[in-house]
């Protein structure tokens, strides 16, 4: 099921709110129905898919007990490893199966030599990449005497499953809802209901109106990159970079809000990230709960900055990889994963050899400029679609006369306003809107609007990954 | 007294109508609603009140006014004629054993009469709008609903345009309760669903249109005329062409638009729409109908403008060798009349640059059933 769904809005939101608060009194109830509601949620378009998302929660939890119990470290430290392997196990045959045995075909292929291997059709489950993560955290942490198993499979299905984070994150830690858990409000708090009004809409406008405006633009001239000149080409590339940014932190939003409707707290998952003045200070903005994710436990514990200069520069190659891995099957993620790797290498470097401080228009520029370039290879398809997009901005394959001579001025425009918002609004986060009568009819009005546009579908990006 | 009161009420609303006038009350009035602070449980019953209530709103205007005949209310004309209705209705009427013609809007110029008179057989042509693989195949479904049997014999006028993956089915034939029905569901989306007749946007404009319409007496602008046979009448552009009025050049220009539009991003031939051709015509095959396939013909000025387009002679020639090796393989008859030199077309008899008159048409026939009946296939 999709947020932006007349199912979601209509029937699903209302009903799950209605029980939520109708059940006050009785907590267990409550999360019960949370759960059935999530695993309803998410077995909406494929009901095959609760079943791996109730395995991985039953190992989880009681791998997590074990874990919590045991005697010894070595005891602990096997039980971890189950966890490990169950949930990369997992991720490892839905996501990347077919992605290696292709891989490994057409190197065959490419040296003669060896046996084709037959390439199964799998699908992939939305949303295994976050929950996977998501229950691996919560082994690590236990592991690490971080937290204490949840005080019930109930309480530990409820974190998994719940439906706001479940399909495209935030990536939340269980030390981070566990209080929330244990405690369930009876009252209902207005002032948190009230916040998630507001993050819910801004996250529907942004993905409504400005990302699917933004794509509609946007991927026909991306669906022939042949045709790409120097003008579509870099309409195209600053359209995606918009577009993905509204995209997922829109998808985030609305998690967060949908979070507070029911009185818990998410982390955020973006803090304006295209205002970035470096390479790491990006990596702090976007996709936060991802990169504190691979900081804390594959950066961190390969030695993180406390090494020499090599290994740091070998740490951040391999995590920037393996998180570009994560984020698609396919080399060219791998590719973008390297390449901002190189980049944060480089301004380690620089950091060390430089104290200068940049200044703030010229350093957002320049970073801006270098995460353009990175979705370039992210959005293409293969490679050859990256060379041909790059020889477009480069201007090697002809420079139209103006831009308002072959893009309609409604996509000038989108563009436009949405980089706007990107560099000069502040974000959901910062902004406190007053509960005046204009904001509440201003907000309804946007939300009333992205509803109507549901006629046209439009899944989150995100959920490719 | 009473008259200090007069005055002063006089003096009060004749301030509030200068603040009127000169904006400035309406400012007052934004100012107290941006200052005036409500509670967080006011704002969120109010949000809450005020979206599903302008929901419910939205939902009742487009129930009842159904601009697309999706409910069946039929208080307000629909926005556009719903060809394809007329024609699912048609062939509903039509006795079992009818003949069909299917096609686009190309093929509805081709006169039932005139095809029973060369072939002894009852036609009815259920060609419409923007026909594709997936209208004939759910108008062939309907008439085996409908009769209970497929039609003796069907001709199927191809537009190479018809296959290009980016011409989204169209909106008609999705909201056809009639139709869609028949629909595989990778094609039936969810776009059909009443929930998007109720609350997309698109339909909430269709039903603000019949509205205005239907106040200012209006009737819809697209609307076309169809005779009982199917065929349809141009009316106001064939009474131009008869006093000599009618503005050919327009017409053409707009088609090379469109076409040269439509095959720009044209990069191969949609294979779900192939699939479902092919399909359609299996169906009939096995059932032992007598089919014939022709490609639509195209003026001769609009070929030449697009041969200039890679596109064009590309996806012409990818159809032609995918509809001769179908013809190959299912007996199929097949004659490829792109060019009105195949069927030595009148270039004068089109009402535009895609649309062939009766008597193209009378030559399509005869071409067809001309190298039908001496066995002869014409490429």
């Amino acid at each position: 099921m999709l947020f932006n769904s007349y199912a979601f809005i209509l029937i699903f939101l209302p009903l799950i709110l209605l029980a939520w608060y109708g059940l006050g009194r009785w907590a267990n109830i409550r999360l019960l129905f949370l759960v059935v509601g999530s695993f309803v949620f998410y077995g909406w378009a494929k009901w095959e898919f609760t079943i791996l998302l109730a395995v991985s929660t039953l190992i989880d939890y009681y791998v997590g007990l074990r874990i919590y119990t045991a005697n010894s470290k070595r005891i602990r430290a096997s039980w971890l490893m189950i966890s490990l392997t169950t949930n990369l196990g997992l991720l490892g045959y839905f996501k990347y199966c077919g992605f290696l045995l292709t891989s490994y075909n057409s190197l065959v292929e490419f040296l003669h030599t060896g046996y084709m291997i037959y390439v199964p059709d799998i699908v992939l489950p939305v949303g295994i990449s976050f929950y996977t993560f998501q229950t691996l955290s919560y082994s690590i942490d236990i592991f690490r005497g971080q937290v204490a198993p949840a005080k019930s499979l109930l309480h530990f299905a409820a974190y998994v499953s719940m439906f706001p984070q479940l399909i495209a994150g935030p990536i939340v830690r269980y030390q981070d809802i566990e209080s929330q858990l244990n405690s369930l409000s009876r009252q209902i708090d207005w002032d948190v209901l009230q916040k998630g009004v507001w993050f819910f809409a801004i996250g529907m406008s942004q993905k409504i109106l400005i990302a699917d405006s933004l794509a509609a633009q946007i991927t026909p001239l991306l669906s022939s990159p042949e045709s790409l000149q120097f003008i579509t080409g870099w309409y195209s590339l600053l359209g995606y970079t918009a577009q993905l940014y509204f995209d997922f932190a829109g998808y985030s939003n609305m998690a967060i809000g949908l979070g507070y409707f029911l009185g818990f707290h998410f982390p955020p998952n973006f803090n304006s990230p295209y205002k970035a003045t470096s390479i790491q200070d990006f990596w702090r903005r976007w996709h936060i709960t991802l990169s504190t994710f691979l900081r804390d436990y594959l950066y961190i514990p390969l030695g993180g900055n406390r090494t020499s200069k090599l290994i740091v520069i070998r740490n951040l190659f391999i995590v920037m990889a393996l998180g570009g891995l994560w984020h698609g099957a396919g080399w060219n993620f791998v590719l973008w994963g390297v390449y901002h790797g190189l980049l944060l290498a480089m301004y380690s470097i620089y950091q060390c050899q430089n104290k200068i401080r940049l200044p703030r228009i010229f350093a957002v520029s320049v970073t801006f400029f270098f995460v353009m370039l990175g979705w370039l290879l992210f959005r293409s398809t293969d490679l050859s679609m990256a060379l041909q997009w790059l020889v477009a901005i480069m201007g090697l394959n002809q420079i139209e006369s103006s831009a308002l001579s072959v893009l309609p001025t409604f996509a000038v425009s989108i563009l436009a306003l949405a980089l706007a918002i990107c560099f000069l609004l502040p974000n959901a986060n910062e902004c406190k809107p007053n509960q005046s009568v204009a904001t509440t009819i201003v907000l309804v009005a946007l939300l009333v609007i992205c509803v109507m546009r549901f006629d046209v579908e439009s899944p989150f990006l995100y959920f490719q990954f | 007294m009473r008259l200090q009161v007069q005055n002063k009420l006089k003096m009060f609303f004749e301030c509030q109508t200068i603040e009127l006038l000169c904006g400035r009350g309406i400012m007052r009035f934004i100012d107290a609603l941006c200052k005036k602070s409500i509670s967080s449980k006011s704002y969120c019953i109010a949000c809450a009140f005020m979206f599903y209530g302008s929901l419910l709103a939205i939902g009742l205007l487009n129930f009842v006014v159904d601009p697309l005949s999706y409910f069946g209310t039929k208080l307000f004309a629909p926005s556009i004629q719903l060809t394809r209705n007329v024609k699912a209705d048609g062939i509903a009427k039509a006795p079992p054993g009818t003949s069909l013609i299917l096609g686009s809007s190309r093929v509805l110029k081709i006169e039932p009469n005139y095809l029973s008179e060369v072939t002894g057989d009852h036609f009815y042509n259920a060609g419409v709008n923007y026909g594709k693989p997936e209208d004939f195949y759910a108008l062939l479904n309907h008439y085996q609903s409908i009769h209970q049997s497929l039609p003796r014999k069907v001709i199927i006028g191809l537009d190479v345009v018809a296959f290009n993956a980016s011409l989204q089915v169209e909106n008609e034939l999705l909201s056809s309760r009639t139709l869609a029905r028949y629909l595989p569901t990778h094609i039936a989306t969810s776009s059909n669903s009443p929930f998007n007749h109720l609350f997309g946007l698109q339909k909430t404009r269709l039903s603000l249109a019949c509205i205005k319409r239907a106040i200012t007496g209006r009737a819809p602008i697209d609307i076309q005329n169809f005779r009982d046979d199917g065929v349809i009448v141009y009316q106001s552009r064939e009474s131009q062409r008869k006093t000599s009025t009618y503005d050919f050049s327009s017409a053409l220009q707009s088609s090379i638009d469109e076409y040269e539009h439509h095959f720009r991003d044209y990069e191969r031939i949609c294979p779900n729409r192939w699939n479902l051709f092919v399909e359609s015509i299996e169906m009939l095959r096995s059932n032992g109908c007598d089919v014939v396939v022709f490609l639509t013909p195209d003026h001769p000025d609009l070929r030449s403008r697009l041969s200039c387009c890679p596109n064009y002679n590309s996806r012409s020639s990818d159809l032609h060798d995918m509809v001769t090796k179908l013809s190959s393989d299912t007996g199929v008859k097949y004659f490829n009349l792109q060019s009105i030199d195949h069927f030595g077309g009148d270039v004068t008899e089109f009402i535009d640059g895609i649309h062939p008159l009766e008597q193209n048409t009378r030559r399509l026939v005869r071409k067809m059933l001309k190298s039908e009946e001496d066995d002869d296939v014409i490429q």
